[in-house]
């Protein structure tokens, strides 16, 4: 149906319900962070455009929106602040795209229950502003946590900086408001026995099975104290033991990295330690000094990443040690005692380097957020690819990632989201191939090499940043049986295909 | 085909039967309905099950899972008038030790939680967070119903990392041993609450802590304010028994704290609850009984002191803690699920599921 048409079709049937055809409004709801996409406008070329966008202010209008949808078999894709990397929220069928970060209003607190409810379309900085206001947090601190929404960590099975100690967000949501694809509307709380496995099975299903409108999740008291620890290890394997004796002692810290040698060579040339010169850095006004050492830096990096490999053999043999970051937090004796403990595990491994990285990371935390890398405007790209294994198998996940992807792309990595269990590996990877065409090709047979690599190691495909289109051929790898199971529970919850088809392969 | 006919014909060797009643000491409780074959399956391989939901699935035959038989779900009604036949999928599989170097191990769904215990105990470790009862590890996947142990961040799904189990159309779901997954919904964790109506659990991939020495003490009191008191002061300093259960009404009132000293924090926990709450260590640890049907939900503090103002009358038993509160064992109805129930339908291929359509 021509937009216009469908515009004032759903105005007629959704009295009161934002709708815009303009073409801005289509040409900017065509893409959400996929670098892909940032690859594809080298190349000048446009995405999917919606025939509509709709911005609906509660459940019973995002009801309304895809009883219509359902009538007329129009694909729903939902958007919460577009900060996804894989194309989850890419309208790859047209259709209505339902933007729903119109639904905020006021958050419902019970701290004494220790539970916030809020809106589905709440923006995470402000959302924590507001539980901060009231003494307590969501606990959850994504790097997009500018840009990215409550309802859109929920879709996605998104993981915060802080995930060590506070868990994933899936860990925190205790009930949804959840608008199935034919219209209904219905509370699912984890405090029923069925409950529990009815959510696991709506979250991370990123918009295939309908979407979430109002989340009740547990909140956490501001933290009494916050400590700082740095370590550096002579090896990967090193920091990797630590990390895992830390972890399975029992001890939760709030924040734990591990960067591999190149990463760290990096993290030291680009940073700075002390958390005061990072805020100064923040602060200095454009021009002088430091626009030229910025200029400098993007051109050495332009030409670096002509020539990865040559830059990866260089930096690997410069570069010698691991750093850890980490950072504990929460009752004052907890806190101190787990500190204590993690100095006891692993000085025995790695050598102190006191507190300064620690605060310096936690300074910067947010310094990528929405910004997109600089490499893009020096004709290069750049991209991450979050997977998991178990302690047994992460260093040969991690050395079979890289060695896959070696060669023409500069590799970097860093170890967080720990567990008992395992753990994380986030792979940085970036290269300029000279074209853009070259670059999209490289960058799909990097996603393809590295994806393949995890799935022999015995890994995870995705860690928290979800599946999207990127990651939909490798479902099956990873689900098996499994995921033709979920194309049943699909056809039963959304036996129209409307609610955002094509997303996890369904 | 009638259901004492099912015995005959289904794809099971002879030593893959078991009688309701020896099988199954929780089946009495039961109404049995006419439709129910008179033995129980019980698949020694894999493979024995995965023809047995072949064999369901093209002669219309209902399979209910059950494990040991302390399920409260109720029987589903009788309007369905499909033969039905009770499979115990568990024990297909033997124990093959845990993964020190990962703190997890699979184990056996059909596995009481007695007995698993023992078996880890033997090795050094504990399921920590699980109920130590006669019910198995798959169905407290299936059906869970809380623990008496404490719940850090109240979330006892963290203890269970994954599952193998035979789908509705006889293939296999096995989930990675792989922390925590964002490829889509989490399908072994959503089998929890669905009775085997979504898949026939076979092994369970469950996480693993050190046991150290477990000691036990208790107290008595003619109210349980106090305890409570002390308890959320404990807990708001992140001060976790390993499990603690408050049972009483009527002015007569205990508490039982269980410890599982096994790091410097355990064992500093431990002194800090025998001094502030008064406990009396015990040498006969006496676990709990479990009130018989019901399952947990999770009161604040505010909730408890207001509900127990007012159930001295009957008896009150409470669960678990976590920072926000304490679990509160309830018979309460659950809300229906319309799409739920639908989506059963269309995943189980209605061949699994014990579920009434109540629901």
């Amino acid at each position: 149906m021509p937009s216009e048409h469908l515009r004032i079709a759903m105005q007629k049937e959704i009295p009161g319900l934002r709708v815009s055809t303009t073409a801005a409004d289509r040409v900017s709801y065509s893409r959400d962070t996929w670098p892909l996409f940032q690859i594809r406008l080298q190349q000048r070329r446009a995405g999917h455009l919606p025939e509509v966008v709709v911005w609906p202010r509660d459940a019973e209008e995002t009801a309304a929106v895809y009883r219509f949808a359902s009538r007329r078999l129009i694909p729903v894709t939902p958007v919460g602040a577009g900060s996804g990397v894989c194309g989850g929220a890419i309208p790859e069928e047209n259709g209505i795209v339902l933007d729903l970060k119109g639904m905020t209003g006021p958050v419902d607190m019970d701290l004494e229950a220790g539970v916030a409810e809020a809106g589905a379309g709440w923006l995470g900085s402000n959302l924590e502003d507001e539980l901060n206001r009231a003494g307590c947090s969501a606990g959850h601190f994504p790097s997009s946590i500018m840009c990215s929404t409550l309802g859109g960590w929920l879709a996605a099975r998104g993981a915060g900086q802080l995930s060590t100690r506070y868990g994933k967000f899936e860990d925190r949501v205790r009930a949804v408001e959840w608008v199935f694809p034919d219209g209904t509307v219905e509370w699912i709380s984890a405090d029923t026995p069925w409950g529990e496995g009815a959510l696991e099975l709506l979250m991370g299903s990123e918009g295939t099975m309908g979407v979430a409108t109002r989340v009740r999740f547990r909140v956490d008291p501001l933290p009494e104290v916050r400590l700082f620890r740095s370590y550096s290890f002579s090896s990967v394997a090193d920091g990797l033991d630590g990390i895992r004796r830390v972890l399975q002692e029992g001890i939760r810290p709030a924040a734990v990295r591990l960067y591999d040698p190149l990463d760290t060579l990096l993290a030291k040339s680009l940073k700075t330690d002390s958390p005061d010169e990072a805020q100064a850095t923040e602060e200095r006004p454009a021009g002088g000094f430091g626009s030229w050492r910025k200029l400098l830096m993007q051109q050495a990096e332009r030409v670096a990443l002509m020539k990865p490999a040559i830059v990866q053999r260089f930096g690997e043999r410069l570069a010698r040690d691991s750093i850890m970051i980490l950072m504990f937090e929460g009752p004052k004796e907890a806190a101190a005692w787990q500190a204590r403990r993690s100095d006891e595990i692993l000085s025995g491994i790695g050598r102190s380097e006191g507190e300064a990285p620690a605060r310096a990371w936690l300074a910067h935390r947010y310094d990528v957020s929405f910004k997109q890398s600089a490499v893009y405007s020096g004709g290069g790209f750049a991209d991450t690819m979050e997977v998991a294994f178990p302690w047994s198998r992460l260093l040969d996940g991690y050395d079979a990632v890289r060695h896959a992807l070696a060669g023409e792309l500069l590799v970097l990595a860093h170890f967080s989201h720990v567990y008992e269990q395992g753990g994380s590996i986030y792979f940085t990877f970036s290269a300029n191939a000279r074209s853009p065409q070259r670059n999209e090709r490289l960058y799909r047979e990097a996603w393809r090499q590295g994806l393949d690599a995890v799935v022999r190691a015995g890994g995870t495909i995705t860690h928290h940043h979800g599946v999207g289109i990127l990651k939909a051929q490798w479902m099956q790898d990873e689900l098996q049986a499994g995921h033709a199971w979920l194309r049943g529970v699909k056809s039963a919850l959304d036996p129209d295909r409307i609610a955002n088809p094509g997303k996890l392969g369904l | 085909m009638k259901s004492d006919l099912l015995v005959a014909h289904a794809p099971l060797m002879e030593e893959s039967w078991t009688d309701v009643g020896t099988g199954f000491p929780g089946a009495d409780w039961w109404s049995l309905p006419a439709n129910l074959a008179p033995l129980v399956a019980r698949p020694q391989l894999n493979q024995e099950l995965e023809e047995l939901v072949r064999f369901a699935v093209v002669e219309g035959v209902r399979l209910v899972a059950v494990g040991s038989g302390t399920g409260w779900l109720p029987w589903p009604p009788g309007d369905d008038a499909r033969p039905t036949l009770l499979v115990s999928p568990g024990h297909t599989t033997v124990w093959n030790g845990i993964s020190v170097e990962d703190r997890q191990t699979w184990m056996p769904a059909g596995e009481t939680l007695c007995d698993a215990e023992e078996k880890l105990a033997r090795e050094g470790y504990t399921l920590s967070l699980w109920p130590e009862d006669a019910g198995t590890l798959g169905g407290n996947w299936a059906l869970p119903r809380g623990s008496f142990r404490s719940r850090e961040f109240l979330a006892p799904q963290t203890r269970r990392l994954g599952v193998q189990a035979c789908l509705a159309n006889g293939t296999w779901f096995n989930s990675l041993d792989v922390p925590r997954s964002a490829a889509g919904p989490g399908i072994a964790r959503g089998m929890a609450g669905f009775g085997g109506a979504t898949g026939l659990i076979t092994k369970v991939l469950v996480s693993i802590t050190p046991l150290g020495e477990r000691r036990t003490a208790i107290a008595s009191a003619g109210e349980p304010g106090p305890w409570l008191t002390g308890i959320r002061s404990l807990a708001e300093r992140e001060m976790f028994p390993e499990s603690v259960s408050v049972v009483g009404g009527s002015g007569v009132w205990s508490l039982t704290w269980t410890q599982n000293c096994w790091n410097g924090w355990t064992e500093r926990v431990w002194n800090e609850a025998l001094d502030r709450l008064g406990l009396t260590e015990t040498d006969a640890p006496p676990e709990p009984g479990r009130p018989s049907g019901g399952h947990v939900v999770t009161l604040s503090w505010e909730q408890l002191a207001e509900r127990l103002g007012t159930a001295n009358e009957g008896g009150v038993h409470l669960s678990g803690v976590g920072p926000e509160g304490m679990g509160w064992w309830t018979t309460s109805p659950e809300p229906a699920g319309s799409h739920w129930w639908r989506w059963f339908c269309a995943t189980a291929g209605g061949v699994l599921g014990p579920v009434s359509e109540e629901r």
